[in-house]
C-alpha cells in the first residue's frame, strides 16, 4: 500500500515537470523569441544566396546527394524558402507550417553533409551566403540546435494567418 | 484524430507555401541579372556585363549567371573575346564512385620539382600572355572573384571538368595554377593530377588568389567590386 502510493506520488510529480515544461516551451514569451530569432537568422542565411545564386549553386554542387539535374532549381528556390520562411516566422503568419518546412530543410543539410564527411569530402557549407566555413560537427552541431529551437513554434506555433485573425477578434 | 487532422493540415499549408515560394523564386531568377539557367545546357557563353578599369588593365565583371548544373567551367584566355564559357558535359553522371570526380593527394616527392612562383613573378608571367592561369579552389570562389582570363580546375570537380579543360589547354602549354593562399593545399593536388594527366610545364603560384588580389591585379567575377 506504502509502496504504491509512493509510485503514484512519483508519477504525478513526473506530470507536474511535463506540465511545467510543456507551459514553458508553449509559453507566448518564448515562442515570439524563437520565431523572432530563427526568422532572422534564416532571412539573413538567404540574403547572399538569393542575389548571387550562381555562387550558390556552385556551393551546393558540392553536396553529393543533390542530383545534378535539381542543382539549379535548388539553388533558386532554397534561398527563396529561407528567405519567405524566416519572413513569415517573424510575422507570425503560419508559423507552424514555416517551421515545418526549414527544420526539413535543416534536415536536408545535415543529412548532405554526415553523407559528404562520410566519404571524407569538406567542402563551404552554404548555409550562410555571407560566412565562409566548411562543413563539419560545428555546422551539423549548430543546425541540429535551429532544429530544437524550431520545435516550439512547430509543435505549439499557430498555424493561420496571424494578423487577420487578430483583427477579426 | 484532432492531431492528425491538425499535423494533415500543416502538412498541407506548408506544401502550399513551398510552391508559392517556388514560384516566387523562379520569377526572382528572371528578374535578377545574376539570375541562371533551370534548364542544364551543354554550353553556355557568359557576357561581360561591365568593364571596370583598376590597378593595371580593365577589369570585367561577368555575368556568371548561367554556370548552374554542376558546369565545367573555363574562362577564354584570350581577353579580346570579352566572354566567360562555362561548358558542361551534359552527360548524365551517378554520384556513387566519388573518385571520379576528386583528385586524389598526390604524394609529396611528385610535387618537389614543380617551380613556385612569387607575386611578382606570377605577374610577369601573366603579362606576358604565354601561360594560362588555373584556379584549384572550389568552383563557386572562381565564380565568385578569380583571376581575369584563369580557367577553373577545382580539386573537388578535377576528374569531371578536365575534359573541357583539355579542349582549351595542350599538354604543351605552360600553367600556373593557384589556390586561395600560401595555406592552402588545392594547387599542389591539381598540379600533380595535371603532370599525371601529361600536362609538364606546371608552376604553382604559391600566394595565390590572397596576394593578387590585395594587388587589385585583373580579376573577374560575380562579385569583383565595381
Amino acid at each position: 500500500m506504502g509502496s504504491k502510493s509512493l509510485s503514484d506520488g512519483r508519477r504525478e510529480g513526473e506530470q507536474m515537470k511535463r506540465k511545467e515544461l510543456n507551459r514553458f516551451l508553449s509559453s507566448k514569451y518564448l515562442l515570439t523569441a524563437l520565431r523572432i530569432i530563427m526568422g532572422v537568422v534564416f532571412a539573413a542565411a538567404s540574403y547572399d544566396k538569393l542575389l548571387y545564386p550562381a555562387v550558390f549553386a556552385a556551393k551546393a554542387a558540392e553536396y553529393k546527394i543533390i542530383p545534378e539535374l535539381l542543382l539549379p532549381v535548388i539553388a533558386v528556390a532554397l534561398p527563396w524558402v529561407e528567405f519567405i520562411c524566416g519572413f513569415l516566422l517573424v510575422l507570425n503568419i503560419f508559423s507552424r507550417s514555416a517551421a515545418l518546412i526549414l527544420a526539413v530543410t535543416l534536415a536536408g543539410f545535415i543529412f548532405g553533409m554526415v553523407y559528404d564527411l562520410s566519404f571524407g569530402l569538406v567542402h563551404d557549407c552554404g548555409c550562410f551566403g555571407f560566412l565562409e566555413e566548411s562543413i563539419g560537427a560545428g555546422t551539423i552541431i549548430r543546425d541540429l540546435v535551429f532544429i530544437a529551437l524550431l520545435l516550439p513554434p512547430l509543435i505549439y506555433g499557430g498555424n493561420e494567418f496571424a494578423l487577420l485573425s487578430r483583427k477579426e477578434k | 484524430m484532432e492531431r492528425l487532422v491538425t499535423i494533415l493540415k500543416t502538412a498541407g499549408i506548408s506544401a502550399v507555401i513551398a510552391s508559392l515560394v517556388f514560384t516566387a523564386g523562379m520569377l526572382f531568377n528572371i528578374a535578377n541579372p545574376y539570375g541562371i539557367s533551370i534548364k542544364p545546357a551543354p554550353e553556355k557563353i557568359i557576357t561581360i556585363v561591365k568593364t571596370v578599369e583598376k590597378n593595371g588593365g580593365p577589369r570585367l565583371k561577368s555575368k556568371a549567371g548561367d554556370c548552374a548544373a554542376k558546369p565545367v567551367s573555363a574562362s577564354t584566355a584570350e581577353s579580346a573575346s570579352s566572354t566567360v564559357t562555362i561548358a558542361s558535359s551534359g552527360e548524365g553522371e551517378t554520384i556513387a564512385d566519388l573518385s571520379s570526380l576528386v583528385a586524389p593527394i598526390p604524394p609529396a616527392e611528385k610535387l618537389k620539382d614543380i617551380p613556385r612562383l612569387t607575386l611578382g613573378k606570377a605577374r610577369e608571367y601573366y603579362d606576358s600572355g604565354r601561360y594560362k592561369f588555373v584556379d584549384a579552389r572550389p568552383q563557386y570562389k572562381y565564380i565568385e572573384a578569380h583571376i581575369k582570363g584563369a580557367y577553373t580546375l577545382s580539386a573537388s570537380f578535377f576528374n569531371k571538368q578536365l575534359p573541357a579543360f583539355k579542349e582549351v589547354a595542350a599538354t604543351g602549354d605552360e600553367l600556373v595554377v593557384y589556390c586561395s593562399s600560401l595555406e592552402c593545399r588545392l594547387s599542389e593536388i591539381v598540379a600533380g593530377e595535371l603532370l599525371d594527366k601529361g600536362y609538364k610545364k606546371i608552376y604553382i603560384f604559391e600566394g595565390g588568389w590572397a596576394e593578387w588580389e590585395a594587388k587589385a591585379y585583373p580579376m573577374e567575377g560575380v562579385k569583383v567590386s565595381k
